[in-house]
């Protein structure tokens, strides 16, 4: 009976499409950016992909054409773009802008484009040779220069040599020289397909690292290996059936080949040196035209057929041996023995799967096991130190087969066995032990043993109440020899030098039933629970890695170590892989079309290579170097909802504080479980969660702030790539330093100028007050003058001898003169017509000494005289000074008139001087002028011809 | 490359005429070639009339030359003298040369309008550089207009620029050429 390899069990993979109006349109080139992203060259422009889903970039209107055929990035991550009208464009603020080229572009569709260490830009066209493009200067290599033919299909350079694959063989061109040194290799020198499609520059280990070797893929005869140094081929594949092949690349120790009309071929290599073919295989069959074949970050391989990109899991996890879901669910355990044949239980027997390197196909062969019957199931396979494979039964004790001779042997009870309930058998070197329902049996393999028909030692741990239980799923042997018990409900026993030491709950372990154990490179030793995830024990602690640390689920029942200290746990909803060192987990699940896994105890067989049993037969995973972590993007930061140039604005002001930030975690083995973890710092110092990818924080207050964002797939971020974005937000003005130190100064100002003006004020009703005084006291002085009251007495006396009712009548007017000046001695202003009155009763007094001699023409209207206002005694004080200075006479009578004129009181008198002064002359007209400055803008003016003597005096209306 | 290059000349200069009918060969009737230096102190200007070249256009290959003491136009005749003397060294280095082949698959035979680009090989001053040149090419009864603009670098062709005339002459020079071809 033997087993095909059947391509319609192949895993189902990832299927992506571009939708988009453009009708036929077909992805023509991929690579992925150094941020992560894929970009797609399609018939209808630039696309990025995420993981999730595609996004178009913008065009420049410059460019005619939107066929991309060509994508390189540069070691400044320029994108560089090569049109199918020979059109060369970079990518530049997400746009792909047309390149300024003085020599013009080429004619004919760019085939591929190379950046070099030194800036330098390589373009192969389909007609034109290659370009050049260094110093802003394009320049040319082809037929003419040596090439062999101008169509060139794809580039490599390796250690300053450019080899470029045309229709017309191989070409070497040393560019360390010059451009124009070139070898070219044909069929004449063993070359069997002149047409060389595709060029993959094959990982150089140490002992070809002298020379560069390649792999090509040719029009119809496969692939050939080629190698610079000595210009030889190998490694073709006979009777090559496949087609053309458009897209190599190598991942581990295979070889993948998209062709034109077969879909993929993987060509397995025995070792990593890649010389001796193990198997082909064709897979993917379905899909036509494929090409682009690339490898992302995370191992997984892609490709394109048409307008779809294609995710399949690689070398990382393949289907290696498929059946069908009957054997499946038969299956307990699993083994891969030392030759590499792989083992597994089957229908009352065991199966051997080996690989038949001639026919390239996986074989089986049936042991059938008289002893195990339809009730008997078969839990555990060993390989012992000596190649015997050890079947441990439940309830039929262990059968010990040679496989060599095909022989078997019988173990039961009896063969000192303490129970016939065999849960597992594990081992190191001579050191074999037996889990069983009964306790633990150990065994130690001398010489003799090679051949199984020989006594075994076994030393009972039967009721050993130190190890905690009988009942032990597992056993594992450590690097320092320790033994480690994983017991049904007591936790995890350690046997180390005759000293057995039990840990439960009492250090830590919620979960009492342990199901497996293994240790990792650093000698940590991990174990599963029920219910409570993984341990992990360094010596001192025990550190839980269950679902809330990103496990897929909290029942972990197979357990295996990988080649890169990875911690392979199976559950039910697929398998976690722990890097040991770190503990962040990524997944291989349904996403890698793994859609049911077998969750038997011993359902995995470890180390190098890990081998699971999958419902759709046997899968292999190869531990890889590639990570899972994602990336992480910051796609744009938004002000108010408009996009901030990331490179260049960095400070915002006050009002600028409704931050928006998107990010892009980018994983292409999970895209679905991208989750973030993100942080302001200068607002906060905590990690917040989000699935989220743009985050909106209004009303930030000013500050120094950064902004950090990671993305993981499971909930550790601990391990995760980070981006960041520090800006500032400025202090608004008023919050500036310089400008409250301006306010605070303007106010000090303020408030010094405003205490200035009120000591100024102050001063002036001090000195207005003193003006008053001393006005009051002139014109007191001035009435209580001895001329005055001398004169008016003389008067009187006359006037009583003449008419003593004229004499009361003169009295009163002289007592009425005085009473008005002291009661309006103290006022501010009075009416003009009250002023009039003093001044009336004033001239009464003085015409009956001087009669008809002294006129007062009175020129201002009653209703004039009710309106304005007037100082107190001012018109009294001149009328006074008048009569006072002048000599009065009937030759030269004294007219004292007054008149309105722009609201200004005229008093004007004629001069007549007297010869000799009185005393006191000038005062009455300086305090005048004084109280009016106090009271008034307006001024005093005084006017003195030979003739007239005119005093304007402003007036006051009641409102000012 | 040497080789090719001369094999053009001899092929385009010293045979020409015994494949004159059948090779299709045009050459120079009247051309132009001028160039401009802008420098911020100063712009120069000169031209020559004196172009010699010719057209395969069945190859596509091509020869052009110019006597560079043929220039005329610049600011002074000091700075021609200079520029004959000092710069392009026109006693040892007499011609400017490019030669080579069409990269462009077009037919010249037929009238049209045609934007080619001519690769070879471009000497001045004995330094020759290999360029790219496009070049807007007009066919029109039997006769082949070229118009072409270019820049050349006086670092690529080791022309020196002292360091007193730094502002007044630039790095680079940017030339026009202008040739009409008829056949031979």
């Amino acid at each position: 009976m033997f087993l095909l390899w059947n391509n319609s069990i192949a895993q189902i993979p990832a299927t992506y499409v571009i939708s988009s109006d453009a009708p036929g349109l077909k992805i023509l080139t991929l690579i992925q950016h150094s941020s992560g992203y894929f970009l797609a060259g399609t018939t209808n422009g630039l696309y990025r992909f995420d993981g999730h889903s595609f996004t178009p970039f913008a065009l420049s209107t410059q460019i005619k054409n939107k066929s991309i055929t060509a994508i390189a990035e540069d070691k400044n991550s320029l994108v560089w773009i090569g049109f199918q009208s020979g059109e060369i464009g970079f990518l530049k603020n997400k746009t792909v802008e047309l390149l300024h080229a003085e020599e013009g572009h080429p004619a004919v569709a760019i085939t591929s484009i190379l950046a070099d260490t030194s800036g330098r830009k390589y373009f192969s066209t389909a007609g034109e040779g290659i370009y050049y493009y260094k110093n802003k200067r394009f320049y040319n290599s082809n037929t003419d220069d040596g090439l062999s033919d101008n169509y060139v299909y794809k580039m490599v350079i390796e250690q300053g040599h450019l080899v470029a694959s045309t229709d017309r063989g191989l070409n070497i061109i040393d560019i360390g020289k010059s451009e124009k040194d070139i070898h070219f290799f044909t069929s004449a020198n063993g070359l069997p397909d002149n047409i060389v499609r595709y060029l993959y520059l094959k990982n150089n280990n140490a002992e070809n690292n002298s020379s560069a070797s390649y792999w090509i893929g040719m029009q119809d005869k496969g692939i050939a290996s080629f190698s610079a140094s000595d210009s030889t081929f190998s490694g073709f594949i006979k009777d090559w059936s496949f087609g053309q092949v458009n897209s190599l690349i190598t991942s581990g120790r295979q070889l993948w080949i998209a062709t034109q009309d077969k879909g993929i071929v993987v060509v397995e290599f025995a070792d990593a040196s890649m010389n001796k073919i193990l198997a082909v295989k064709n897979i993917y069959t379905n899909f036509a035209k494929a090409n682009n074949l690339i490898c992302d970050d995370e191992g997984n391989i892609w490709f394109t057929s048409n307008n779809q990109l294609i995710k399949t899991n690689g070398a990382r996890l393949q289907n290696i041996i498929p059946f069908d879901k009957k054997i499946y669910s038969q299956i307990h355990s699993i083994l891969k023995d030392r030759t590499g044949n792989i083992w597994v239980n089957v229908n009352k027997g065991l199966r051997r799967f080996y690989f038949d390197s001639l026919k390239q196909q996986w074989r089986a062969k049936s042991y059938i096991l008289s002893i195990v019957d339809d009730k008997t199931d078969i839990t555990s396979l060993y390989e012992d130190k000596y190649g015997n494979i050890w079947v441990g039964t439940m309830g039929k004790g262990i059968i010990i087969i040679d496989p060599v001779s095909g022989k078997n042997r019988h173990l039961t009870e009896d063969n000192l066995l303490v129970d016939g309930s065999v849960l597992s058998i594990t081992g190191k070197d001579e050191e074999l032990w037996i889990s069983s329902l009964g306790g633990a049996v150990h065994c130690n393999l001398g010489e003799e043993n090679k051949d199984i028909f020989q006594p075994y030692s076994f030393i009972n741990f039967k009721n050993v109440s130190s190890i905690g239980s009988n009942y032990i799923y597992s056993i594992l042997v450590d690097s320092k020899k320790r033994v480690w018990f994983a017991t049904d409900g007591r936790g995890i026993t350690v046997y180390d030098h005759g000293i057995f030491t039990n840990y439960n709950q009492g250090n830590g372990i919620k979960s009492l039933v342990i199901y497996n154990v293994c240790e990792d490179k650093n000698g940590s030793i991990w174990f599963s629970t029920l219910n409570n995830g993984l341990y992990k024990f360094d010596g001192k602690n025990f550190e839980n890695i269950s679902v809330e640390q990103g496990l897929n689920d909290a029942t972990i029942t197979a357990l295996t170590t990988d080649a890169k200290n990875n911690i392979i746990a199976i559950s039910k909803k697929g398998i976690n892989i722990i890097n040991a060192a770190t503990n962040s987990i990524s997944y291989l699940d349904i996403n890698q079309g793994l859609e049911e896994v077998n969750t038997d105890l011993n359902c995995v067989a470890g180390n190098d290579e890990v081998y699971i049993v999958g419902n759709k037969g046997i899968m292999r995973y190869l531990s890889t170097e590639k990570s899972l972590k994602p990336k992480i993007v910051l796609e744009g930061v938004q002000v108010f909802l408009n996009n901030v140039d990331l490179g260049q604005k960095r400070t915002f002001s006050y009002d600028e504080n409704n931050l928006t930030f998107s990010y892009t975690g980018i994983s292409f083995s999970h895209p679905d479980k991208i989750r973030y973890q993100y942080k302001l710092e200068g607002l906060s110092q905590e990690w917040i969660n989000t699935k989220d990818n743009s985050l909106n924080i209004p009303k930030l207050p000013p500050g120094n702030y950064t902004f950090r964002v990671k993305a993981s797939i499971s909930n550790e971020f601990d391990d995760s790539y980070e981006a960041s974005y520090s800006f500032l937000i400025q202090k608004p003005l008023w919050l500036q330093w310089w400008f409250i130190a301006m306010v605070l100064l303007a106010l000090g100002l303020l408030l010094y100028l405003l205490v200035k003006e009120r000591v100024k004020r102050i001063k002036r009703w001090e000195r207005s007050e003193k003006e008053k005084v001393q006005s009051q006291f002139e014109t007191l002085k001035s009435q209580v003058n001895p001329h005055f009251l001398f004169n008016s007495f003389n008067t009187l006396i006359s006037v009583i001898e003449e008419d003593q009712q004229k004499a009361v009548e003169y009295v009163e007017h002289l007592s009425d003169l005085y009473r008005k000046i002291v009661t309006y001695r103290d006022k501010d202003v009075i009416t003009l017509k009250e002023e009039i009155e003093i001044s009336n009763d004033y001239f009464f007094i003085q015409k009956k000494r001087f009669g008809d001699n002294l006129q007062f023409k009175n020129n201002v209207s009653e209703q004039e005289q009710e309106l304005y206002m007037i100082a107190p005694l001012t018109l009294q004080m001149l009328t006074e000074n008048a009569v006072k200075h002048n000599a009065i006479s009937s030759e030269t009578p004294l007219v004292i008139e007054i008149a309105i004129c722009k609201k200004s009181l005229l008093v004007k008198n004629n001069i007549n001087a007297k010869r000799s002064f009185e005393k006191g002359a000038g005062m009455g007209l300086q305090n005048i002028e004084k109280r009016y400055k106090l009271l008034t803008n307006e001024e005093v003016t005084i006017k003195k011809t030979d003739e007239s003597f005119i005093v304007k005096i402003p007036l006051l209306t009641s409102d000012t | 490359m040497k080789q090719r290059s001369f094999v053009v000349a001899i092929l385009l200069f010293s045979f020409t005429s015994l494949f004159a009918q059948e090779a299709k060969i045009f050459s120079v009737k009247s051309g132009k070639i001028s160039f401009q230096s802008d420098a911020p102190f100063e712009t120069i200007r000169a031209s020559s009339n004196d172009v010699k070249g010719l057209l395969e256009i069945e190859k596509k290959l091509f020869a052009f030359k110019v006597r560079m003491e043929s220039f005329d136009g610049f600011n002074s005749s000091l700075q021609k003298e200079h520029f004959n003397e000092n710069y392009i060294e026109s006693s040892k280095f007499p011609e400017a040369t490019f030669n080579g082949k069409i990269i462009e698959d077009v037919d010249l035979t037929k009238d049209g309008n045609y934007t080619i680009r001519a690769k070879g090989n471009f000497t001045v001053h004995g330094i020759s550089q290999e360029r790219i040149i496009k070049s807007d090419v007009a066919v029109k009864n039997g006769k082949i207009n070229i118009e072409s603009a270019f820049s050349v670098l006086l670092d690529d062709h080791n022309i020196p620029i002292p360091k007193v005339v730094k502002d007044k002459l630039s790095s680079e020079i940017n030339v026009k050429v202008n040739c009409e071809l008829e056949p031979r």
